[in-house]
């Protein structure tokens, strides 16, 4: 990213600070605090700790319920692999993925109660299919004179899976979890919104009631930075991991 | 003793339900070829002789006949009947070291002997010294090189190729082809295995081959198996190779186009 490309966003900070400054009135400038305003509201919140706290909270969230997602990884492989279980379990999935994650916030506060449990389980769905979307493609992308290749040369059905089919299939998984973290980390605000005492989007609406926008804007602003940290940290593992990909070629 | 046999060996492939729309690949195949022979299968594309090479590296069966190796039938796929594919099937994330010691490894070959394997066979393909590049740093030409050291690594009965030049452009195609027929001539004992070669190149069939079987066009049928006794390394001025060139072409002739 080079500095002229900033112009834009620089033009829309101006536009926001000018608006905020000279068109709103004190009573009004609540509800759109200029940008300075929101520097010193984050330098609060980092000094005082509050903002390490939601923060670690979320991204402690994201992550274990990313560890329970990676489940997919195995199941993908099999509905691939072996038609019947495909044929067995395509059903379920046809009907459970359009049913946004957001969707089950309601049914799982009454499971979970409110807490981490409830957040993890909203951000789990967010990040489950499509890492198991990913994961079936890839599999069933595999070129089939690679798993021939390593059939002629020896290699078992455990090992044409694991040393073959799941090599072969990785560039595309782990697109599957770049897109599943990015769902996951939109869904755990919202989990966070109503079903959460820290984090994030505990952060956010919280601050909405007490009308602190300058506190509210600072929470949307870490989400965006994180969410951008998350996705490029991937990217360069892959980037550097695996070279002989395509897929992350730029 | 890794003597092959083909015996009246058909190939229908069904579709779903309706009996119309299966297709008869091959009908009746039937040949042998020799320990330690090379043989060509040559045909058209859509002869069904990839198909045939398939059922003898045991990924597909035939739909009647037997195919024999030793005169035990063929299984599943096995290390002793390895396959070059026209496409190279190199596993990219693997180095050519690591693609070559693949087959070993699925044998348990000690790592120091996989080593040696390696460098054995690197060798023989004119490979030394990329061992640790990936494959798509190496060139069409390079790639089928380390393809051929990983089938030949493992020790195969059989060695099975799968128009292995055919992806390569002209220059490159007729270098393997020469280097190819001068590593057989060598009688090198790294390679000297049964060897199958599908193709639909004349010249390259008769540069390579001890046996050449001529396959008639869908659903194939053998049209004509000839012996090629010229000695090695051949030429391809030589008056022998383009008598059997010719003799070739006309058997074809009312077959079938076919490249020459």
């Amino acid at each position: 990213m080079k500095a002229r490309h900033l112009t834009l966003l620089a033009a829309l900070v101006a536009a926001w600070w000018t608006v905020s400054t000279y068109v709103l009135d004190r009573t009004t400038r609540a509800l759109l605090p200029p940008p300075q305003d929101v520097v010193l509201a984050a330098w609060e919140l980092a000094r005082t700790g509050d903002l390490w706290r939601h923060l670690r909270d979320s991204i402690k969230r994201e992550f274990v319920a990313f560890l329970w997602s990676t489940a997919a990884i195995p199941l993908g492989i099999a509905i691939a692999w072996w038609k019947p279980v495909e044929d067995q379990v395509d059903p379920i999935i046809e009907i459970l993925r359009p049913v946004p994650p957001l969707a089950w916030i309601p049914l799982s506060i009454l499971w979970f109660g409110i807490g981490d449990v409830q957040n993890q389980f909203i951000i789990f769905l967010g990040c489950f299919f499509p890492i198991l979307i990913n994961t079936v493609a890839g599999v069933k992308g595999v070129e089939g004179n690679l798993v021939r290749a390593a059939r002629c040369l020896g290699a078992g059905e455990a090992q044409v899976l694991w040393r073959v089919v799941l090599r072969a299939a990785l560039p595309q998984i782990i697109t599957g979890i770049r897109v599943g973290l990015g769902v996951g980390w939109m869904a755990l605000v919202a989990a966070e919104l109503v079903g959460a005492n820290s984090g994030l989007g505990f952060l956010i609406s919280d601050s909405r009631t007490v009308l602190r926008t300058d506190y509210v804007i600072v929470g949307m602003a870490t989400i965006g930075v994180v969410g951008l940290a998350i996705d490029r940290t991937i990217r360069t593992i892959v980037q550097r991991t695996l070279p002989w990909s395509r897929e992350f070629g730029r | 003793m890794s003597a092959v046999a083909i015996k009246e060996v058909s190939k229908i492939f069904s579709s779903t339900e309706k009996d119309e729309d299966s297709v008869k690949a091959l009908h009746q195949v039937t040949f042998n070829v020799a320990d330690k022979e090379f043989c060509s299968i040559l045909g058209h594309s859509g002869c069904g002789k990839t198909t045939l090479l398939m059922m003898l590296a045991g990924f597909e069966q035939p739909s009647e006949g037997k195919i024999l190796v030793d005169g035990k039938p063929v299984g599943d796929p096995t290390w002793q009947r390895t396959v070059v594919f026209q496409d190279y099937a190199l596993f990219p994330w693997m180095t050519v070291g690591e693609n070559i010691s693949f087959g070993l490894e699925m044998k348990q070959v000690p790592s120091h002997k996989c080593k040696e394997f390696v460098h054995r066979y690197v060798e023989l393909v004119g490979l030394k010294g990329f061992e640790r590049r990936y494959p798509h740093q190496l060139s069409g030409g390079m790639k089928q090189r380390v393809s051929i050291a990983r089938a030949l690594a493992v020790q195969p009965e059989v060695l099975l190729m799968d128009e292995p030049f055919a992806a390569l452009d002209a220059q490159n195609r007729s270098r393997m082809q020469e280097e190819m027929g001068r590593i057989l001539a060598s009688r090198d004992e790294r390679v000297r295995k049964t060897m199958i070669l599908v193709t639909h190149s004349i010249e390259e069939s008769i540069l390579l081959s001890d046996q050449i079987v001529v396959l008639t066009r869908r659903p194939g049928t053998v049209k004509a198996e000839l012996r090629v006794d010229l000695p090695r390394p051949r030429g391809e001025t030589d008056p022998a190779f383009v008598a059997l060139k010719r003799q070739i072409r006309d058997l074809i002739h009312d077959e079938y186009e076919i490249e020459t």
